[in-house]
């Protein structure tokens, strides 16, 4: 409940205008429904009585049907105003919800990131967040409508019937609305949470199926895997039964109760009758409002069905949400003077880095130490695994390492807030994906204000010109994930995004893999002419690399 | 009008897809669930009927029993109409829920048997929504629509009939609210059916977004273009916000609309009623003047009269939605795809037509062997004899169909003619498993299954020859220091492309992992492409071993220094027919 709150107080808190004003409406539109039946049914009592008693004309019929017609009206009205604006409000707060997710996936660290699977934070921002819309709309604003609505309906029975009617009637209808609350959703938020999270392991099991087809097929796993996804399938199945079945009782509860409520009320008003402490025509105000109170407990049916997936979402947002401050970047400030030679723009020292830092396990790096100038061009030599693009993930500020250190610029790397250091150090690592779009979009993001002109030469340093005009210029899409590229291409569009950057210090994990030698030669020849000044950093295993560079350092 | 007309033949197509994706007795379920809505709904008749009474029989000052009876009457078909309820709902949901299993099985039966190299394949992320999420909207299709729909068939007519007998100007009333309703329905369907579809794309265009900027969560932070980022999904979520909106007005619109008519029909219903039991109207009713019972009754059912059209309005949305994905399943179960070479199950032995050991010690010919892509693209291979336990390098340029040969070898997908013969049997549907059974496989591409290291090693193989084979394997690859680096070793959790691994060191492992299954022949696909000498020289002493230990290995490679270290070479060209 704890995190249902917050993230209800976050959603008011953000929408305070729209939420209350919905809230008003909706009550509105509930004490609309109790006065338009109720009126209704004492209007023709009282009529009713009225002719048999034949003075039929002097009864004043005009306002009371005025007042049922203005009810009608106005019922269909509020609820037309109370829809809008609550569903735009949750609308909106879901938006921001979203948006504030990836932000904060955008501010973890190197480790998390590496970590993380598309298709489970794809879940966390899609489904989970979707399961949030009903917070306010099923479950907070009808339980404060609610609030509000029971004394108003209490106090007008008990003035125009009796008290013991105006008693016996919310009674009732609380005292089934509480046990709806106590008897069915402790049944049904467990499985409903777990229905949900059963869902998403479906999901990631077909998916996973998919991708490793081939090799299911090979090796004989096929059927295996098949049988799995059929037994959280039936595990599924078995949570969703439950929830649906309790949410059938609930409903029936729901039910019991707004019969029991109407029963109770002619038994007492028939009672009451008979000691004439109540009209026929009031009676019939009485029955006929009675009926519109299961309207106030209606909700509770949803709010069985989804509490437990609104719960678990709401924790998986907490999650993130409290976690935040730990795995945001770092965000200190630094006067960060341009490079003054001759001093190195990278100066490393004595650099110790362990993937587990509580094991004594061997450290990928030790004690490594290097000085990198403007202009240079450096290669990291070493066997595959060996260390290189750790080294480039230190420089890059994407890990931290146990021991040593590195200054950008005659500073500390530590003392770089995120900007100024992506403004100063550029890298291409040895995976990157680019985005669906065209081609200037995925150059423009990482320069926003980059000129078609400017995009070219960049194209052309590459030696993209002729992918580009085959595509019909920059603005050809390369498809999802660049899939109108081939695979020396897409590495060509990653290198060219990262040197749009114009950076003093460019890293790169072995830039030309996938391209012929050749090519590389020729990229590569570009490159140093297009950035004669910055200092060049790469881990490389390629002659054409090992070649382009001024000198190597074996890690 | 030529909206109409376009719409007609979708519809039906939807309705004779449910007929074909629903079983039959989920079919069955459904109609008895509708049945006892529809009696659960006449029932209210006699409660109002009861309530009527009731103040009838006060107002003409009848005895004290006859308000038992009634009071009693009420309640007792007010338990009734519950109970019903319950039931409706008990059936309608049994059916939704046979259904969406049912339909899972078939998509998850449909999807594996689908040759990995067929152009028809859906995209992965494409079916795993259709597969896990979407098919969970029948749900609410079938457990509210459809009984709304029955009872909208029904309840009208049958309190319109009751309305007539009581009073032919009460009838009218109803008769002129209620055909208004579908005819303003129609017009607000339309509108609505267009921003759903816009609101739709809208859905999945961010969805396509948002796994594009996961994707590329680490380039976006190298780049500095987190703030740029986050700004342009804004707007993206702000669209969705926006069109979902529009939908959600005009569904709500077209509810107050109806909530107006039937406000209306009821108010009309209400004055007639009040005037002619004041006695100021004296047409209508066939027992001048109306009684205060019949006055009661009327009102009380005048709302119900409205009711089933609003439950379906309400349940309009559902439709839609369920509709849209009937056609997707239909579209996905029936496309023509082209499946793997034998049954998507383990179970050869119940197929083959040979004995278990017939494959050991393959001889692979290959004879006539031709794929056919499209009109413009096929391959011809030439007859070729593989003998068993030597090794084959397939070279040739990129599109000669190097790696075609080897998934035509697997039996991944069927030839267009000629065979591949081993130990002279043809294989086919019959004896692939049992084929598959012999052959171990190193992709070009390492894809990890969601688990441990470990895990993804065993893949294939028994927990004996795992114990048995594994530490050579990973000897072989030279992998201590891999697994030394890595947090928790073998037992550590990989990410979807192994992340934690280096490109060189996850092609290692997948050949360690063909090690240890420990199968006679062994297939792979470029082992040493974009790999340092060094790793490579590593990948072809494996591999070579392999060889000598009496293992059939067959590479397609553009390695000349890997194919030269093979005992043949088969040299493809490019061809196109």
């Amino acid at each position: 409940m704890h995190n249902l709150l917050k993230i209800i107080v976050i959603s008011l808190r953000q929408n305070v205008r729209a939420f209350s004003l919905g809230l008003a409406l909706s009550l509105l539109v509930l004490l609309a429904s109790f006065a338009l039946l109720g009126l209704s049914g004492w209007f023709i009592t009282a009529t009713g009585i009225a002719g048999l008693a034949g003075i039929g004309i002097g009864f004043d019929v005009f306002r009371p049907s005025a007042a049922i017609r203005f009810l009608a009206l106005g019922r269909a009205a509020a609820r037309y105003g109370e829809r809008l604006t609550t569903h735009n409000a949750t609308l909106r707060s879901l938006a921001t919800f979203r948006v504030h997710l990836l932000d904060v996936l955008l501010r973890r660290n190197h480790e998390q990131t590496e970590k993380l699977r598309g298709s489970v934070a794809l879940n966390r921002m899609t489904t989970d967040v979707e399961a949030l819309d009903g917070i306010l709309l099923r479950l907070a604003i009808p339980f404060l409508a609610a609030l509000f609505y029971y004394p108003v309906a209490f106090a007008s029975l008990w003035w125009l019937a009796t008290p013991a009617i105006a008693l016996c009637a919310i009674a009732v209808s609380l005292a089934g609305a509480a046990l709806v609350l106590f008897t069915c959703l402790p049944r049904s938020a467990g499985p409903a949470a777990r229905a949900e999270q059963l869902l998403q392991t479906l999901r990631s099991q077909a998916l996973e199926l998919q991708q490793t087809h081939t090799d299911l097929i090979v090796f004989g796993q096929l059927e295996a895997r098949k049988n799995r996804a059929i037994t959280t399938e039936g595990k599924l199945r078995a949570r969703q039964n439950r929830v649906a079945s309790t949410e059938r009782l609930a409903s029936t509860l729901i039910q019991l109760t707004a019969l029991l409520t109407t029963s109770s009320v002619l038994a007492i008003g028939l009672k009451a009758l008979q000691t004439e402490a109540i009209t026929i025509a009031s009676l019939a105000f009485a029955i006929f409002a009675s009926l519109t109170m299961a309207e106030v407990i209606h909700p509770l049916r949803k709010t069985v069905a989804e509490y437990g997936r609104m719960k678990y979402a709401a924790g998986r947002m907490q999650d993130i949400y409290e976690n935040q401050e730990v795995k945001e970047v770092r965000s200190a400030d630094v006067n960060v003077a341009s490079a003054s030679l001759p001093a190195p723009v990278m100066r490393v020292r004595d650099l110790t880095f362990r993937r587990n830092s509580k094991t004594n396990s061997r450290p990928i790096l030790e004690h490594v130490s290097l000085d990198l100038y403007a202009g240079e061009r450096v290669a990291l030599i070493s066997p595959s695994g060996g260390g290189k693009s750790t080294f480039l993930n230190l420089a890059a500020g994407l890990l931290r390492p146990q021991s040593g250190e590195i200054e950008l610029l005659g500073k500390p790397l530590s003392s770089f807030s995120e900007e100024q250091l992506r403004n100063t150090i550029a890298m291409l690592p040895q995976r990157s994906f680019l985005l669906q779009g065209t081609v200037l979009e995925n150059l423009q993001l990482s320069t926003p204000d980059l000129t078609e002109a400017e995009a070219l030469q960049i194209i052309s340093v590459v030696a993209l010109d002729g992918v580009v005009k085959r595509l019909g210029g920059l603005h050809g899409n390369i498809g999802e994930a660049g899939c109108n590229l081939s695979g020396g291409e897409r590495r060509r569009l990653a290198l060219a995004r990262v040197l749009a950057r114009n950076p003093q210090i460019l890293l790169m994990d072995e830039p030309t893999e996938g391209l012929e030698s050749e090519l590389s030669t020729k990229v590569l020849e570009n490159v140093s002419s297009f950035l004669p000044d910055a200092a060049i950093l790469i881990a490389s295993h390629r002659t054409t690399e090992k070649d382009w560079v001024n000198r190597h350092m074996i890690v | 009008m030529t909206q109409s007309t376009q719409k007609t033949p979708e519809k039906r197509k939807a309705t004779q897809i449910q007929r074909k994706l629903l079983s039959r007795s989920a079919q069955k379920q459904l109609s008895h669930s509708a049945t006892i809505s529809i009696l659960s709904s006449a029932l209210w008749l006699v409660q109002a009927a009861s309530i009527a009474g009731l103040v009838a029989d006060y107002a003409t000052g009848a005895d004290l029993s006859s308000h038992l009876t009634n009071l009693i009457l009420f309640a007792g078909a007010g338990l009734v109409r519950i109970a019903l309820n319950h039931l409706a709902e008990y059936w309608a949901y049994k059916a939704a829920d046979e259904s969406v299993a049912d339909l899972r099985r078939t998509l998850l039966e449909k999807i594996i048997s689908i040759s990995p190299f067929s152009a028809a394949r859906p995209p992965s992320a494409q079916f795993t929504s259709l597969f896990a999420e979407k098919l969970n909207a029948l749900y609410p299709y079938l457990t509210s629509y459809h009984a709304a729909y029955r009872r909208t068939m029904v309840m009208p007519l049958i309190i319109l009939g009751i309305s007539f007998w009581h009073s032919w100007v009460a009838g009218l009333i109803l008769l002129i609210g209620g055909p208004l309703i579908p005819v303003f329905m129609a017009l607000v369907g339309y509108a609505a059916q267009d921003a759903s579809e816009a609101q739709l794309k809208e859905v999945s265009s961010l969805n396509v977004l948002l796994l594009d900027r996961l994707r590329a969560l680490q380039d976006i932070r190298l780049l500095g273009a987190q703030q740029h980022t986050t700004e342009a999904f804004a707007d993206k979520a702000q669209a969705l916000h926006t069109k979902t909106l529009k939908v959600l007005s005009i569904a709500f619109l077209s509810s107050t609309v109806l909530e107006l008519f039937a406000a209306l029909g009821v108010a009309m219903m209400a004055v007639y009623v009040g005037f002619s039991l004041l006695g100021e109207l004296n047409f209508g009713a066939y027992t001048t003047p109306l009684t205060i019972f019949e006055g009661v009754f009327l009102l009380l059912i005048a709302p119900d009269f409205f009711q089933p059209l609003r439950d379906l309005a309400a349940a309009w949305h559902d439709k839609a939605t369920a509709q849209a994905l009937m056609v997707e399943l239909e579209d996905f179960t029936e496309a023509q795809t082209q499946s793997f070479v034998g049954p998507a199950t383990q179970e050869w032995c119940a197929v083959r037509s040979i004995p278990a050991d017939a494959l050991r010690n393959p001889l692979i010919q290959l004879h006539g062997l031709s794929i056919r892509f499209n009109e413009t693209c096929a391959i011809t291979y030439p007859d070729t004899t593989i003998q068993p336990g030597t090794s084959l390098a397939i070279t040739g340029p990129s599109g000669s169909g190097k790696s075609t040969l080897l998934a035509l070898l697997a039996g991944l997908v069927p030839p267009t003619s000629g065979d591949i013969l081993i130990n002279d049997f043809p294989l086919d549907a019959t004896n692939g498993n049992l084929w598959r059974s012999q052959i171990a496989w190193i992709p070009q591409f390492p894809q990890f299954q969601r688990g441990t290291l470990a895990d993804n090693l065993s893949l294939g193989s028994s927990p004996e020859h795992v114990q048995r084979y594994l530490p050579e394997a990973l000897q072989r690859i030279e992998a201590a220091h891999i697994i030394d680096r890595l947090p928790d070793g073998l037992m550590t959790l990989l990410g979807e492309d192994g992340a934690g691994l280096s490109g060189g060191e996850a092609r290692r492992m997948m050949i360690a992992r063909a090690i240890c299954s420990h199968r006679p022949v062994l297939l792979a696909d470029e082992p040493t492409a974009d790999l340092d000498e060094e790793t490579a020289d590593l990948i072809k002493q494996a591999l070579l071993n392999c060889a000598s230990q009496g293992c059939t290995v067959i590479i397609a490679t553009h390695d000349n220094k890997l194919a030269s270290a093979m005992n043949a070479t088969l040299s493809l060209e490019k061809s196109y027919a």
